[in-house]
């Protein structure tokens, strides 16, 4: 039948409260040497997504062939928010993927670069006639979504503690579900929830979760 | 297809002089229309805008004044064209070929051949009278070629388009070497003009390569350095006016070479070189080498063996090869994507009829969707993609000769069922209401519904009987008992939850459109045949039409091409052949000129709107309802011969050779005279079901112990030939 296209939504729908929160705040300080200041980026990300990625995103052009990362970690992110920003996030993802090679060790750019993977395979641009995905073949934009599963496991399994290991089962929960996966992502969720049963985000999601699984609704 | 040097027969050297003739002696006469003084400077090029409007536009029209020149000698201009009348409201035709990028849709009113974003179009006059409504078709049996002609009272006029590849990095993208010619009807000399427009155009939503940067469009110049026209596309400035005369014996020709894509646009100058008769040649002489393989169907109706040879060139031509890999994509013109559900019904259909590299390859490509806990998915919401991955690698290695299964499909089918097995197990845990179910799904399509789909569940036992029959073959027969043993549990499991429907639901949880309830019996095997009798599914196809056979997607105004061909399978395996001949039928009569089919198109409108024929999961129905009407070996138990046949085959005899099948090769013929129908076949180490010619009984002689029925005879393994005596009641 005609393919209905989906819309643009992105992880960040759902922004999560408490420490991600907060008001939005300029990037500084010095990516390697103070885990804070990749929070403060982190959370601006959150903020930015939450206002910019609504929906429609602008033309995206493929990346240039002068793009790429500089090999500065600091740059990098600061170039992939920038880029979530324009919701460029096709574009965004060498850089995400570039500051979390440099410091493999940091739970949360993990985090974000599996969320951007994934919001790179859904990002949408309008070619003139018809809503499109941004990348244009199904195998390329399931192996972002692959990559991004993994990078938000890889992100849980380095967390320091729950207050990073939440939101990564939170964001591989939203990918699932994201995915037409409602039993993965709950398991997903009880798994934050392990580690944060606390956090409300993650009593809200388990509670819908579980009912669309109950119902099949 | 061709690249290189092509082949330059006697034929298109008769051709290939007038290229380079110059044009001042040449009897027609070309103007640059408008042109500004800046555009006519020699190798001017005119850059756009990447958003320049509608302005995407490349320039990859090359056209080469041909000159007058007389009809091929021996040539097929005037015989019959093959293919039938297009019934729909646009009349399309699609220039594929197999693993390019891109592709044509050449339509006519206006006549244009249309990459997407810019078209090239033709309006023309002779004599005074607009060119006519014409109709697309092919000249000759297995030719990729497509023609256009139209008859009008003063000229007959005429359009062919050859597919010629061009490699470029690691994809394949499509050319056109396109041929306008036209001939007076009468001695008397008739004045033409033809104006060719190179402009924007949207007629398809997906065009290749859309996002190419710096669009470039222009005529070239003439082989003999006149300029021809050269400009960009705003205030008709694309146009190229040509002009001349003709009469009867005195054709004029005008050669165009136009790519499908802006990445092919640099090979156009090579390709020119070559005459369009002989990239004509050269794409019959490769496309039949494709088919070499092939079962070779032997029928004397043309309109059925020709419908065969044209869903084997949408299957194929709906592919897309990428750094050496294959992709199926469903459709080349409205998504050029892939769905799972597609691509494994495409690699099946080729698989039945012995093309299986590329099937081969097809299924192979499957395995990208695979996640790391071992789901399949190409699109969000659609959980049938699991099972339908493991069907597809059984339906193809489980029919290919000689074939070792590739370790990485075995262990995919494994990694898949464990998903399976563990979605089902958190379902059953946590939704005791749908306990054992894969849980719900929403594929945003086809259904068009959120819930726990019964596709979903038809298609994973579907994935786990052909996971079983996969790994037997590869001698690991613990692993196919569990999953053989899994299936069973999930039929019966199934079984006991239709006992409290009415119908095999499309939704287990809430409304739903039917789509893969529809798939039942045939081909997943989730339910008996007992159920399947009891399933109130068959209605679905039985009504008086139109369309008779066809299931209505929505609203009785919808009629789809493929949703119901499962069901005309189960009525033939219900020993009901009325349904399948209608579904042929109507199937037939819901083609392009050349042979494609929509997915679905409004009845009343006869409209297909933006989703464009040829779909591929169109064309794999109709293959798949001859192949296993002729030859079924679905289910990999029984050989069943002749299920769906039409009684004027038997009259004239039919044969299909080299049949892919579970038990190798299979040639089948079948005949009746008189009250004798006779059935040749090879052997295979199964039972063999023969059923009779359609609308016949069998006449048991003395002494005849062969068991069967009123219509149907059962021969055991090892049997080649047997012998019915029937007739009409």
């Amino acid at each position: 039948m005609p393919r209905p296209l989906m819309g643009a939504q992105t992880i960040a729908d759902e922004p999560i409260p408490g420490r991600f929160g907060g008001a939005r705040r300029h990037v500084r300080g010095d990516l390697r040497r103070r885990p804070e200041s990749i929070c403060d980026l982190l959370s601006t990300t959150l903020v930015v997504w939450a206002v910019l990625l609504s929906g429609c995103s602008g033309p995206a052009a493929p990346p240039g062939p002068a793009e790429r990362p500089s090999g500065d970690p600091r740059a990098d992110f600061a170039r992939a928010v920038a880029l979530q920003r324009e919701g460029q996030h096709s574009r965004s993802v060498p850089y995400f993927r570039a500051a979390a090679a440099a410091d493999p060790g940091v739970a949360q750019l993990h985090v974000e670069l599996g969320k951007a993977l994934h919001n790179a395979s859904i990002q949408m641009d309008f070619s003139g006639r018809a809503v499109r995905f941004v990348v244009a073949r199904s195998q390329d934009r399931a192996r972002l979504r692959h990559e991004a599963l993994a990078a938000l496991e890889r992100g849980a399994a380095l967390a320091a503690g729950p207050d990073e290991r939440w939101p990564a089962w939170f964001a591989h929960a939203r990918v699932l579900e994201m995915s037409g996966d409602v039993a993965g992502a709950l398991v997903s969720v009880e798994r934050g929830l392990e580690s944060a049963p606390g956090e409300r985000p993650l009593q809200r999601a388990h509670a819908r979760l579980a009912d669309r699984l109950r119902t099949g609704r | 297809m061709h690249s290189g040097d092509p082949h330059v027969g006697p034929r298109s050297r008769a051709l290939m002089p007038l290229i380079r003739v110059p044009m001042s002696p040449n009897p027609l006469r070309m103007r640059a229309a408008g042109v500004p003084p800046a555009a006519r400077a020699p190798r001017s090029v005119w850059r756009l805008t990447p958003r320049g409007a509608c302005a995407m536009l490349l320039a990859c029209a090359l056209p080469l004044l041909s000159g007058c020149a007389s009809p091929r000698e021996g040539g097929r201009t005037h015989t019959p064209l093959l293919g039938p009348e297009d019934p729909f409201a646009v009349k399309t035709s699609a220039l594929l070929w197999p693993g390019a990028a891109s592709a044509l849709l050449v339509s006519d009113g206006p006549l244009s051949a249309s990459a997407g974003s810019y078209a090239l179009t033709w309006r023309a006059s002779a004599g005074g009278e607009e060119l006519p409504a014409g109709r697309f078709g092919r000249e000759a049996e297995r030719s990729p070629n497509v023609v256009w002609r139209a008859e009008g009272a003063r000229a007959r006029w005429r359009l062919e388009l050859a597919p010629v590849t061009v490699r470029v990095g690691d994809e394949t993208h499509l050319v056109a070497s396109i041929e306008l010619s036209v001939e007076g009807r009468s001695g008397a000399r008739v004045p033409v003009e033809v104006v060719a427009t190179l402009g924007p155009d949207s007629a398809f939503p997906v065009p290749a390569s859309e996002h190419e940067p710096a669009p470039v469009r222009r005529w070239r110049r003439g082989a003999a350095g006149d300029p021809i026209a050269l400009g960009p596309a705003e205030a008709n400035l694309g146009e190229l006016r040509l002009t001349g005369a003709t009469a009867r014996g005195r054709p004029l020709r005008w050669r165009f070479v136009l790519a499908a894509s802006p990445r092919a646009a640099g090979a156009l100058r090579k390709l020119a070189r070559t005459s369009h008769a002989s990239h004509v040649a050269v794409a019959d002489r490769e496309w039949v080498a494709m088919l070499a393989p092939a079962a070779r169907f032997q029928i004397a109706d043309s309109t059925l063996r020709q419908a065969v040879d044209e869903a084997l060139l949408v299957l194929l031509g709906s592919s897309e090869r990428t750094a050496g890999e294959l992709r199926a994509i469903g459709n080349p013109f409205q998504y050029r994507d892939t769905w799972i559900r597609d691509a494994a019904r495409q690699a099946s259909a080729l698989a039945q009829w012995g093309l299986h590299e590329p099937a081969r390859e097809m299924v192979a490509d499957l395995v990208r969707f695979q996640d790391e806990a071992g789901g399949f998915m190409s699109q969000p919401g659609q959980l049938d993609g699991s099972g339908q991955a493991m069907w597809a690698f059984e339906e193809v290695h489980g029919r290919a000769p000689r074939s070792g299964v590739p370790p990485a499909l075995v262990e995919a089918t494994l990694r898949a069922w464990r998903w399976c097995e563990g979605r089902r197990a958190l379902v059953r845990e946590r939704a005791p209401d749908f306990a054992g179910l894969m849980p719900p799904g929403d594929p945003r399509d086809n259904e068009l519904a959120v819930g726990y789909l019964f596709g979903s569940d038809a298609w994973t036992i579907a994935g786990y009987r052909a996971g079983a029959a996969l790994l037997a073959r590869v001698g690991e027969p613990a692993a196919a008992d569990s999953l053989r043993r899994a299936a069973a549990d999930y039929q019966a499991l199934l079984a006991t939850r239709l006992v409290r429907e009415r119908r095999v639901p499309a939704s287990w949880s809430g409304p739903a459109r039917d789509w893969g309830n529809l798939a039942a019996h045939f081909p997943t095997g989730a339910v008996s045949a007992r159920t399947l009798a009891d399933a109130r599914l068959l209605p679905v196809i039985e009504h008086a039409g139109p369309g008779a056979g066809l299931a209505h997607y929505g609203t009785t105004d919808s009629l789809h091409l493929y949703l119901g061909a499962d069901l005309a399978m189960d009525a033939l395996l219900l020993g009901q052949p009325g349904p399948w001949q209608s579904t042929l039928a109507s199937m037939l009569a819901a083609r392009t000129g050349t042979g494609g089919h929509p997915e679905l198109y409004c009845h009343s409108t006869r409209a297909f709107g933006w989703n464009l024929p040829p779909h591929a999961t169109s064309a794999a129905a109709l293959l798949t309802l001859v192949r296993q009407g002729l030859v079924f070996d679905a289910f990999g138990d029984t050989l069943r011969l002749t299920l769906g046949t039409l009684p004027a085959w038997w009259d004239e005899g039919v044969s299909l050779e080299r049949a892919a099948t579970r038990w190798g090769p299979l040639d089948v013929s079948f005949r009746r005279e008189g009250e004798r129908a006779t059935w040749r076949w090879s052997p295979v180490p199964v039972p063999t079901l023969l059923r009779l010619p359609p609308g016949t009984r069998r006449v048991v002689e003395p002494g005849d112990g062969t068991p069967g029925g009123a219509t149907w005879i059962v021969v055991p393994p090892g049997h080649d030939r047997a012998e019915v005596t029937c007739r009409v009641p």
